[in-house]
């Protein structure tokens, strides 16, 4: 508890909604509406988390997100985004991303998300990963998703059933390459 | 007078028939004569040396009664003498009345007197009395010297009669076989002559009447070469001259009718090329085979060609390999899943252009295609006009995301409470917010998927599918649902299914709202059934439940965008725009989406996926290379 989040989020009720909801789950919520201000405060202050926007004026998500990881900072970042597309997806997913979430989310699926991230942290694993993963590819966040399996498969390495799920995301994250592969591991082990 | 065939045929009978009278004439006539001489031969010189010799034996009578007179009983001879002399005297006259000739005439006087005498004679005896001796011996004496001298005189003179008479005779019978010999020899000469006139006249004749046929013939058989002219016919006023003023009246008719139907033949080739040049949009005409038959200056610049040079030309050579002669030949192949029209996409100077490609099939009497008339039009602005619509639909949808998202947000926080307790009121009021948030959530998302489907062809990526791992994938997402919902959902899917030609994600989006569907509109301890059946073409799949069902009024319209089933106000809606979505991508995989409509109970929507054809394994599919 008593973690510290950062939101960069050019919408200003984006960022309310954002803020009120997670300072009402105990966080400390820091936020900025542009990416040069984001990516100051980022290089500026210790950040737990950071809910970044891919759409920002002056400085694009993606932009900052390349800047900090630069910089050496490796803090986990969720990214937000209204305009999904494969490609950005792809490119967040090298730069480390642990969740691609998808406008519009509701404060629930916010909720489950901290939740997961957190018991993560402690070492934890969210309760049914698999359902969480189908969950997150069902909203669109398949980065998520493909982490959650990619935990799922370091508990059971020999389940054809995690291979070919993985081979559907990277299949749907247009990674054809991934998915083959992954699809050949689940035929291997059926 | 001869204006009949039957008449003229008459005429040719006749003058046969009049040298065969002129024959029978001849013949009579030599007949009669021969048999005229000989007839005279018989009644007048015959029957006078017949009399002749009859007087002669009279004569000889009178002579033996003068004999008897003298040397027996002389009353009896003088009776028989008288009885002789009176039967010469018969025969006599009988002679005499025939006799015409003057030296006959002459002989015959002569006998008469020559008799008068030699009668005479025996009167001067008689008047000798016998019984006296020497009156006998005077008597006897008178017989012998003057008696026998008259007796021997009448002889001759009855002799040249006699001769005069066979002369004649002799002289009638040579002229009989003369004439026979004459009348023998015309007849000879008159019959070959008669024979080679009848010859002629009849070949005349014969030659007269076919004349005209001959004419109608030739003329026949020039009309039949095409020669519509009527030149010169016969005109003669009878059958014939009938027969060939009609043929004149249907050869001016015939003529006059392909004089019309050459014209308006014509004038419609006239009106059809300036219409095809009027026309402003790229036409082409082509015949069955696929050649041009008629192509405008529009189409000609867009292929790039001479307008008049690519008369015949295969339309395969015409057009560059691409979309539109693609679309083309499998018209032209006749195949039976190819659209009637079609929007091609024709790269022109580094930009696209696209066409609206309208086929009309020319058909003959027998519903026989005989050709295809192409009409392009040019939807390059509709296009773009269409593209600025969806790209600000999309843009719109996005836009909607983000103050969606912090509604979703406000109204979640305050639905759980943590900002503070809510009154019923309030919370009721909230549960709407999300309620409709989510409802303009799905109307978003969708909204988007349609926009996505619509704006680029390209998207889609096609590959050899297993339908049935397409099935498994999908249903998979709905069991949970199903068992929560008390939905019995269950597959029918033949293990050897071959594979079809499309792009599985977006025949999973299919099946995943068509299962969604009929998830919604099922209630609970109702089934929904997902099959799949292999077809002699292309695979039929099929999802079908025990729902509400679908009137049957509007199985075509649920395909249009935001249509909903009027009258069935459910709580669970969709946006209207699934069906609508599902149908693009079907009608792109060439694959067909129906609601069947003849069900007791629940809906069925089936869709169809043609089966991988030996030309996909190039990879050359139209779809693809869009």
């Amino acid at each position: 508890m008593g973690q510290n989040v950062l939101i960069v989020d050019d919408t200003k009720n984006i960022r309310l909604m954002l803020t009120k909801c997670l300072e009402l789950d105990g966080y400390r919520v820091d936020s900025a509406s542009n990416g040069q201000e984001g990516l100051d405060a980022i290089l500026g202050g210790q950040y737990d988390l950071i809910f970044l926007d891919i759409k920002l004026p002056e400085l694009s998500g993606t932009e900052v997100l390349r800047r900090m990881r630069s910089a050496g900072i490796q803090t986990p970042v969720i990214v937000i985004t209204a305009y999904p597309t494969i490609k950005n997806a792809v490119e967040c997913t090298r730069l480390g991303v642990v969740s691609y979430l998808q406008k519009p989310f509701t404060a629930e699926r916010l909720k489950n998300l901290m939740n997961d991230l957190d018991l993560e942290k402690s070492g934890r694993r969210p309760p049914n990963l698999l359902q969480a993963a189908e969950e997150c590819q069902e909203h669109g966040d398949l980065i998520r998703a493909r982490n959650l399996l990619n935990m799922a498969l370091g508990e059971n390495p020999g389940s054809a059933d995690i291979y070919e799920r993985l081979a559907r995301v990277y299949s749907l994250l247009g990674d054809g390459e991934n998915s083959e592969k992954y699809h050949r591991a689940a035929e291997i082990f059926r | 007078m001869f204006k009949t065939v039957r008449s003229k045929f008459t005429l040719g009978y006749l003058s046969l028939v009049l040298v065969i009278c002129f024959l029978g004439v001849v013949s009579i006539y030599t007949m009669s004569s021969i048999s005229t001489t000989i007839e005279g031969l018989i009644t007048t010189n015959y029957n006078s040396i017949d009399r002749l010799n009859r007087m002669t034996d009279a004569l000889w009578g009178q002579r033996m009664a003068v004999e008897e007179y003298l040397n027996g009983d002389s009353v009896q001879a003088a009776i028989r003498f008288e009885q002789y002399r009176n039967e010469f005297i018969r025969y006599y006259n009988e002679e005499e009345a025939t006799i015409i000739l003057d030296n006959e005439r002459q002989y015959i006087d002569e006998i008469w007197q020559r008799f008068q005498r030699y009668v005479s004679s025996f009167q001067i005896l008689t008047s000798y009395d016998i019984s006296n001796p020497e009156e006998y011996s005077q008597a006897v004496d008178y017989h012998e010297t003057n008696m026998s001298a008259y007796v021997t005189l009448l002889e001759n003179a009855m002799q040249k009669l006699h001769d005069s008479n066979e002369t004649a005779l002799f002289s009638r019978r040579d002229q009989a076989t003369e004439a026979a010999r004459t009348s023998t020899r015309t007849l000879c000469i008159l019959f070959p002559l008669a024979a080679v006139l009848g010859l002629w006249m009849s070949n005349i004749y014969t030659k007269r009447f076919l004349a005209p046929i001959d004419q109608i013939t030739r003329q026949i058989k020039l009309v039949r070469q095409g020669n519509l002219t009527s030149g010169e016919l016969v005109t003669s006023q009878d059958e014939f001259g009938l027969l060939a003023d009609e043929f004149r009246r249907m050869l001016q008719r015939l003529s006059d009718f392909e004089q019309s139907t050459l014209g308006s033949l014509m004038e419609a080739k006239n009106q059809t090329d300036t219409i095809a040049k009027s026309i402003n949009e790229p036409l082409l005409v082509l015949d069955d085979k696929g050649a041009v038959l008629l192509l405008n200056q529009a189409m000609s610049q867009l292929a790039g060609v001479d307008e008049s040079a690519s008369i015949h030309m295969p339309v395969r050579q015409l057009l560059p390999k691409g979309e539109l002669a693609d679309y083309l030949l499998r018209v032209l192949q006749g195949s039976s899943d190819v659209e009637p029209e079609k929007i091609v996409a024709l790269a022109d100077n580094d930009s696209d252009h696209f066409y609206h490609v309208a086929i009309t099939p020319i058909l003959d009497a027998d519903e026989r295609t005989t050709g295809f008339i192409v009409l392009l039009h040019n939807v390059t602005e509709l296009k773009l006009l269409e593209k600025a619509r969806g790209d600000f639909i999309a843009t719109i949808s996005h836009e909607f995301k983000t103050p969606l998202t912090s509604i979703f947000m406000g109204a979640d926080m305050m639905r759980s409470e943590l900002a503070g307790p809510m009154n019923r009121d309030q919370r009721e009021i909230v549960e709407t917010i999300c309620e409709d948030s989510q409802q303009l959530e799905n109307l978003v998302s969708e909204l988007l998927e349609l926009s996505r489907i619509e704006s680029a062809k390209t998207i889609y990526k096609f590959e050899p599918c297993s339908v049935e791992s397409a099935i498994r994938v999908s249903t998979r997402q709905f069991e949970s649902i199903a068992v929560h919902s008390e939905i019995r959902l269950t597959t029918q899917v033949p293990k050897d299914l071959p594979q079809v030609w499309a792009d599985f994600s977006k025949i999973t989006w299919v099946l995943n709202n068509l299962l969604s569907n009929a998830m919604k509109y099922t209630n609970e301890g109702g089934s929904v059934t997902v099959s799949a059946q292999r077809r002699e073409r292309d695979i039929l799949i099929s999802v079908a439940d025990t729902g509400i069902g679908v009137p049957p009024e509007f199985a075509d319209q649920i395909f249009e965008k935001f249509v909903q089933v009027k009258g069935y106000d459910l709580e669970v809606r969709g946006t209207g725009l699934g069906l609508a979505a599902a149908k693009e991508i079907i009608t792109a995989h060439h694959g067909r989406i129906w609601c069947v409509t003849d069900r007791e109970e629940g809906s069925e929507f089936c869709f169809t996926l043609p089966l991988i054809k030996e030309e996909n394994h190039d990879g050359t599919k139209c779809s693809d290379c869009g």
